[in-house]
């Protein structure tokens, strides 16, 4: 077999353990229809589509009340238009000017859209339309988005334009700079979540929802401490009794209030207590009073005070219920409902709900975040707007909007949130600096999850996998530290719902019986199950189970989308009743299941042949209800089953895959499941560090640090997983042959041992490159700087040597090879202080701006030149270093097993095989027993059974061959089936007594090396203020004696030693105390003098060593009026 | 095996004898000769016979995504036929007057035309018809239509201690002769449970006897002493060794192990001398 040419398809070579019911196609069919950051680029479009305009609609009006008449803008219609920017000059620039990913990346520009709005003016009875849209500010565009000029293009039109054909998209370019979003995982919103806390012996109930409608974010929440019931509602400066709010939303009398809430004696009984506390206020006009007594308008008139109650009530109270007064009963439902929940609760009936299950989460994408932002920056437009145009009516008859738009504010807050992170004061951090450290890294990091709760609290329960993460949250892929638990992954089978309109479910709802709240019969209050759409109580139905099964049915025959989840709780429980939700909701997690009738897959063999040749698709699956996207909350409702031959007749879904609950640097591990669980965690940590293929666009990307292994290699053992993602075209690693084998001293604690032959045949090279960038700025009065060599009469030049390797233009030559000081870049400028302008007159009155290299050396690689977004000059070069593997350079393999090199050891000192073969590492058997890393073991053989065999080996969790299938291969080809071997020693000759376990393993070279972290320093540069030494490689600084090392001396009494290290070696200096005031005195270099400032040069002075330091300290405390005062005796 | 025996043994006459033997490979059963001593013979075939390597690139052009770095690491470890005698050592001064010339010279000049091609090393042309490429498939480098490669090389003689490029072999092996010791009675010759075990294929029942197939084979592995722990017995007898060798092809495994030879000879040569030195100077 050859692979000549291009690419090897790993699949044709692959060997997998035969499974009876292989559903493979089936995700692969899903990962390829869904790619992997399908849920930021699916937020983005939906909030380009539809939330931008629902932004809107909440901002439809801007009225300007002039003296003589009222003015009113429309805002009819917005629309994000194709990306475009402005350049420097005022030019446009688009698409066909280059206004790509690819150059914005390059230039370092900001990659993004204008939002465009048509305005209609209505201005007593006229009425007119603006004739041209208006830009009213630019959105950055999510790359490969509904937008984005890469949509929609094939692979060769992306290689065309420059980029990387497997790119994922969906992040942003921020000043050239690729943000990725973090999602934020938030508690749902819309939903009740009850809840029982106990505060210094008191037991307080509580009952909370989040409402969510547009750019509100209200919560509102029932409390019950003791029997008393409150409200907590914004805006309102107290808690208000339950009876008050129910009354003013207009359910007036106790018993209908009570009838509301519920028609059980006992939680009736719970309620009495607040309705005769409260019962003084009777009527909805006293309830109204009462609350806007307690709003901010409290102490305006009456009227004020009841619109500014009604308008809170009608606004800020469940908006999702909707606005306005209509909805009133509706959300004095959805209160009782929730007071309903606080008493059972109470009573203990029903258990507090679980905060940290995955069906009270939603996670926040870039389309609500970006919403959020554009909402805030729209209203703080709109209210300038407001201004100017008041301002300027008196003067103008302008009054075209266009004319006021001041497009620059909404683009720098995005711009601004995108590049800092910074949503609001409390949410930082959202935007990351996408990790293109490899591309499983890109990947990783664009499928993270954050939780908003704080990392130094404990919080245990919430960093703990919760068994409703399976599917959906990889239960493997955390951070070690402060942040474990709190920052996820999605799991590889994880889908992001989308929405689907509330009012087309509510129609469905209604066609299959259900009852509305507002003509429910005395009978469906008593005992039918309740309906809640979206969190909102919206009826009732009789039948809960029939019902839930005749909406399912519309799932199942694709008339409403996958997303969809219909569950119904508490079925069986005769003491609550039983509540049917239905969620459109977006930011859901689901994951596919497949239906299971009667014990059996719907899923045929024949389904899997077709998905498999392309007949068939996922989504088809999907319509078709064979396989069905369930979240959290419908959890509730199967019976699951791992394996196919688990099945049951009670079950009602089987898992697709067993393998894909992982997330995806989880699911590279081979044999993963044969691990002890915190290893394979390490392995995902370490992934994402390993030097591979960052990205296929090298040529067309200019970072500031990158690596490029110099032969990455397929793995041999891998999963399934591993190709699907694309991770075989960018490896991050190479197939060495691992012998485990103690070595003199060389490789304990963790080293390893490498054959130094294969080192220099190039195993383990890599590539880094840093690049260096410097821009001629052009100053006011005309001067600017200037790309050149510069001449020697110029300000701080370094010397003609540094300068060799530059061309005319102030650029280095391709390939030309620098060293540590050498210039990079040469620039000239005009000196940039004042002081340096006088000082500079007589010569030439030019500095050197040039960029030097620091702590390391190598070649020119690429030189871009360019103009950046202000119309200067900018040279880019990039510097490659080679990287060949060296003592301390850090190796893992993919189970967490990592070490440095100890020895670069020579062939013929290496053991070998009686064929002939030598390791290219050697790693200390101790690794293993306490770690019980076994899949690295069988890694290990099944490794070396592809590489005999020339095949590819899968090595898929839970689905792969087992030790004794492995055992069988590797001795049908004539290998001991322990995969272990005779070995002989190098130095001697003679045979080892116990067999050697050899293998191939893939090793991953992470981003540690040596040559970036090693320092040392004889004498060097000094802080300006104590003069000790700086600090830190970058600095070229000196090596620390901390307070423990200091001990290490104290404890031996090497006291000359520490005050060498202290003082001597650090900032000693002399200082010249007067014997009569104890002050510090002076020379006086024109009289050749000591002189005291107080004594004159009469006294006598004493010079002392002392720490400069302390020098400074008193020289401070004179500074603040405190006299020290030394004392000077001689010591004999 | 005690210490006693070895030296008893080793004072008893060398032998070697061909077992295997071809274009690239050879295996020497080294009779008498202790594996520690052979051992030495292995580990200098590894690191201290010299042959030639490409050392220096002179990249005139290089359009190609492959950095020089990489390209001239790529060419320096292409194999090429060494002339014996023909260049100089590393150690052997350049003089003026007849001496041998330092390096070959070989260059690289190729360009694709109107589709993409793969550089191989059989489109590298050497000046000296003795030394060229070992094998003429390797690939080099891709080119893409348009991009092209000008390079010039200078190859010099080397050792495997400085640089991997330079060793002459890819195997190299030097391990005691195996020793199967069956016991005549006791064996049903049926059950065949040992000729299963041995992965290697070294027993074999053969007439109704159970024989030893292929001794040189066998790695001690011991499966088969496990199957049938009564009967058979597997040691290792390190007082002989087989010397196993696999040449890359820039010198044939005849030529390797002669010089091989001829560097240990020289080294115990030096040796020898700077201790006479050493005790002359010591009187
Ligand atoms: S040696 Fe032992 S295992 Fe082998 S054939 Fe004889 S009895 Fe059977
Ligand atoms: S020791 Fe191993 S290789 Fe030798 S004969 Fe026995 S089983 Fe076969």
């Amino acid at each position: 077999m050859s692979f000549k040419s291009g690419r090897i398809d790993v699949n044709k070579f692959l060997v997998s353990r035969p499974l009876k019911y292989d559903t493979w196609p089936i995700v692969r069919a899903m990962i390829k229809e869904f790619g992997l950051s399908k849920q930021h680029i699916d937020s983005y479009n939906e909030f380009i589509e539809k939330g931008i305009k629902e932004i809107m609609e909440e901002n439809k009006y801007l009225r300007i009340l002039t003296p003589n008449e009222e003015v009113v803008y429309e805002f009819i219609d917005i629309w994000v238009d194709k990306p475009q920017t402005t350049e420097f000059d005022g030019s446009i620039l688009d698409e066909s000017h280059g206004y790509i990913p690819s150059i914005c990346r390059l230039r370092g520009y900001t990659y993004m859209a204008p939002i465009k709005v048509r305005v209609k003016i209505r201005r007593g009875e006229i009425e007119e339309e603006e004739p041209n849209p208006i830009e009213i500010g630019k959105i950055p565009v999510m790359v490969k988005s509904k937008i984005c000029v890469l949509h929609g293009k094939s692979r060769e039109e992306l290689i065309e334009l420059g980029e990387d054909p497997d790119d994922p998209g969906g992040y942003f370019i921020i000043n050239g700079s690729e943000r990725a979003i973090v999602a934020l995982e938030d508690l749902a919103s819309n939903n009740i979540i009850t809840q029982k806390e106990v505060t210094s012996g008191t037991e307080t109930y509580t009952s909370m929802i989040l409402s969510v409608k547009g750019s509100l974010r209200n919560h509102v929440t029932v409390n019950m401490k003791k029997n008393n019931i409150t409200v907590k509602i914004p805006f309102l400066l107290t808690e208000i009794p339950f009876s008050i709010v129910m009354k003013a939303l207009g359910v007036v009398t106790d018993g209908d209030i009570a009838a509301a809430v519920s028609r059980d004696p006992e939680i009736i009984e719970e309620l009495s207590h607040t309705l005769e506390k409260y019962s003084n206020i009777q009527t909805q006009d006293e309830a109204l009073i009462y609350i806007g007594n307690r709003t901010q308008a409290f102490q305006q008139p009456l009227e004020r005070r009841v619109n500014r109650a009604r308008h809170i009530l009608d606004k800020y109270l469940f908006p999702h219920v909707g606005i306005g007064p209509q909805y009133r009963r509706r959300k004095a439902y959805l209160l009782a409902e929730m007071v309903r929940r606080v008493i059972e609760l109470k009573l203990g009936r029903r258990k507090p709900d679980d905060r940290d299950h995955y069906a009270n989460k939603r996670l926040r994408l870039a389309g609500p975040l970006l919403g959020q932002i554009f909402s805030k920056s729209l209203k703080s437009l709109l209210k300038d707007l407001h201004y100017n145009i008041t301002k300027n009516y008196l003067y103008s008859t302008k009054i075209s909007l266009s004319y006021f738009v001041r497009s620059s504010k909404i683009t720098r807050r995005f711009a601004y949130a995108l590049a800092t992170g910074t949503w609001t004061q409390r949410t930082t951090g959202v935007t990351q600096m996408l990790d293109r450290t490899n591309y499983l890294s890109t990947l990783s990091h664009l499928r993270r999850i954050q939780s908003p709760l704080s990392r130094s609290r404990p919080q245990f329960e919430a960093r703990e996998v919760h068994a409703s993460h399976l599917g959906r949250v990889c239960p493997v892929e955390s951070p070690e530290g402060q942040n474990i638990g709190l920052v996820k992954n999605l799991a590889l089978s994880a889908v992001v719902s989308n929405e689907y309109p509330t009012e087309l479910m509510l129609d469905i709802l209604n066609k299959e019986g259900l009852i509305p709240v507002e003509e429910a019969p005395d009978e469906a209050w008593e005992g039918f199950a309740r309906v809640f759409l979206n969190g909102d109580f919206v009826g009732f139905t009789p039948e809960p189970k029939e019902f839930v099964d005749r909406i399912r049915s519309y799932r199942r025959s694709g008339k409403i989308p996958a997303s969809v989840s219909i569950s119904v709780r508490h079925l069986d429980d005769d003491r609550l009743l039983p509540e049917v939700y239905v969620e459109t909701s977006n930011a859901r997690v689901l994951r596919p299941l497949i239906r299971v009738v009667d014990g059996k897959p719907l899923l045929t063999e024949e389904h899997i042949k077709r998905v498999a040749e392309g007949k068939l698709t996922f989504q088809d699956l999907l319509k078709m209800g064979i396989i069905e996207l369930i979240d959290a909350n419908e959890e509730y409702n199967i019976l699951t089953a791992f394996f196919v031959d688990e099945l049951t007749k009670e079950h009602t879904h089987l898992e697709l895959a067993p393998y894909i609950f992982l997330g995806i640097t989880a699911s590279i591990i081979p044999f993963a499941e044969h691990n002890q669980s915190p290893r394979n965690s390490y392995e995902a940590a370490m992934a994402k560090q390993a030097l591979g293929v960052p990205y296929l666009n090298l040529l067309f990307r200019m970072d500031t640090r990158s690596h490029l292994l110099e032969y990455p290699q397929i793995p041999i053992v891998q999963t399934r997983v591993t190709e699907l993602i694309g991770l075989n075209d960018m490896p991050i690693g190479q197939n060495l042959v691992v012998a485990i084998l103690s070595y003199e001293s060389y490789n304990m604690e963790d080293a390893v041992v490498i054959n130094r032959a294969a080192a220099d045949r190039g195993l383990l090279r890599s590539f880094f490159y840093k690049t260096y960038e410097s821009s001629a700025r052009i100053y006011t009065g005309g001067t600017s700087d200037k790309f050149e060599v510069p001449e020697p009469t110029v300000k701080n030049y370094i010397g003609e040597d540094a300068y060799r390797n530059l061309d005319e233009d102030g650029l280095p030559h391709l390939e030309a090879r620098l060293t540590r000081g050498d210039v990079v870049i040469g620039k000239t400028g005009p000196p940039r202080f004042s002081g340096e302008y006088r000082e500079s007159q007589f010569m030439e009155a030019r500095r050197d701006y040039s960029t030097t290299l620091e702590q390391f050396s190598g070649t020119v690689d690429r030189v871009v030149f360019t103009i950046n977004n202000e119309g200067e000059l900018t040279a880019i070069v990039k510097v490659r270093e080679h990287r060949i593997p060296e003592l301390g350079d850090k190796v893992a393999s993919r189970h967490g097993q990592k070490g440095v090199i100890g020895l670069l050891a020579d062939p013929e000192d290496m053991p070998y095989t009686a064929d002939g073969i030598v390791p290219d590492l050697l790693i200390n058997p101790h690794a293993f027993p306490s770690r019980m890393t076994v899949g690295q073991f069988l890694e290990s053989i099944a490794g070396k059974y592809g590489a005999l065999a020339g095949r590819f080996v899968d090595g898929s969790p839970f689905i792969s061959y087992d030790y004794d299938d492995l055992a069988k291969l590797l001795r049908e080809l004539g290998f001991e089936p322990m995969g272990t071997e005779i070995m002989y020693d190098g130095r001697t000759g003679r045979r080892f007594k116990a067999s050697i376990f050899i293998g191939i393993v893939y090793y991953q070279k992470l981003h540690h090396m040596v040559a970036d972290k090693m320092h040392a320093r004889a004498h060097g540069p000094v802080q300006i203020l104590t003069r000790q030494p700086t600090e830190g490689r970058s600095r070229d600084g000196g090596l620390r004696i901390g307070d423990m090392e200091k001990d290490v001396f104290v404890a031996y009494g090497a006291s000359s030693i520490i005050k060498e290290r202290l003082l001597d070696a650090s900032d000693k200096t002399t200082i010249f105390i007067c014997e009569k005031c104890g002050l510090e005195g002076y020379y006086d270099s024109r009289e050749k003098k000591l002189v005291c400032p107080v004594h004159g040069p009469e006294s006598p002075l004493t010079p002392v060593n002392v720490s400069y330091a302390f020098k400074v300290l008193l020289d401070e405390m004179k500074s603040m009026g405190i006299y020290p005062r030394l004392s000077v005796k001689e010591v004999v | 095996m005690t210490k006693k025996s070895t030296s008893k043994k080793s004072t008893r006459s060398f032998k070697i004898e061909f077992i295997e033997e071809s274009d690239n490979r050879i295996m020497v059963l080294l009779r008498n000769i202790p594996v520690t001593m052979a051992n030495s013979i292995r580990r200098v075939i590894i690191s201290h016979v010299p042959t030639l390597a490409i050392e220096r690139v002179f990249i005139f052009r290089n359009d190609s995504l492959m950095n020089d770095d990489m390209l001239a690491h790529r060419l320096g470890l292409i194999p090429l036929t060494t002339p014996l005698g023909k260049y100089a050592l590393p150690e052997e001064a350049p003089d003026e007057e007849g001496s041998k010339p330092e390096y070959a010279e070989l260059t690289l000049t190729i360009e694709a035309k109107d589709k993409p091609i793969t550089v191989l090393s059989s489109d590298i042309k050497s000046k000296d018809p003795d030394v060229k490429p070992v094998s003429g498939d390797i690939e080099i480098v891709r080119l893409a239509p348009g991009q092209g490669i000008e390079a010039e090389m200078w190859a010099y003689m080397g050792r495997g201690k400085d640089h991997a490029k330079w060793s002459p072999v890819s195997v190299s092996v030097v391990r005691g002769l195996p020793v199967i010791r069956i016991k005549k009675t006791g064996c049903n010759k049926k059950c065949k449970k040992c000729v299963e075990a041995c992965p290697k294929g070294v027993l074999a029942v053969k007439k109704g006897q159970l024989i030893v197939k292929d001794l040189y084979k066998c790695t001690t592995c011991g499966l088969c002493m496990e199957a049938c722990p009564d009967i058979i017995k597997v040691s290792i007898d390190e007082t002989s060794s087989i010397l196993y060798l696999e040449s890359i092809g820039q010198l044939r495994p005849i030529e390797i192990l002669s010089l091989a030879f001829d560097e240990v000879i020289k080294k115990l040569d030096d040796f020898y001398s700077s201790l006479n030195e050493v005790s002359l100077e010591n009187v």
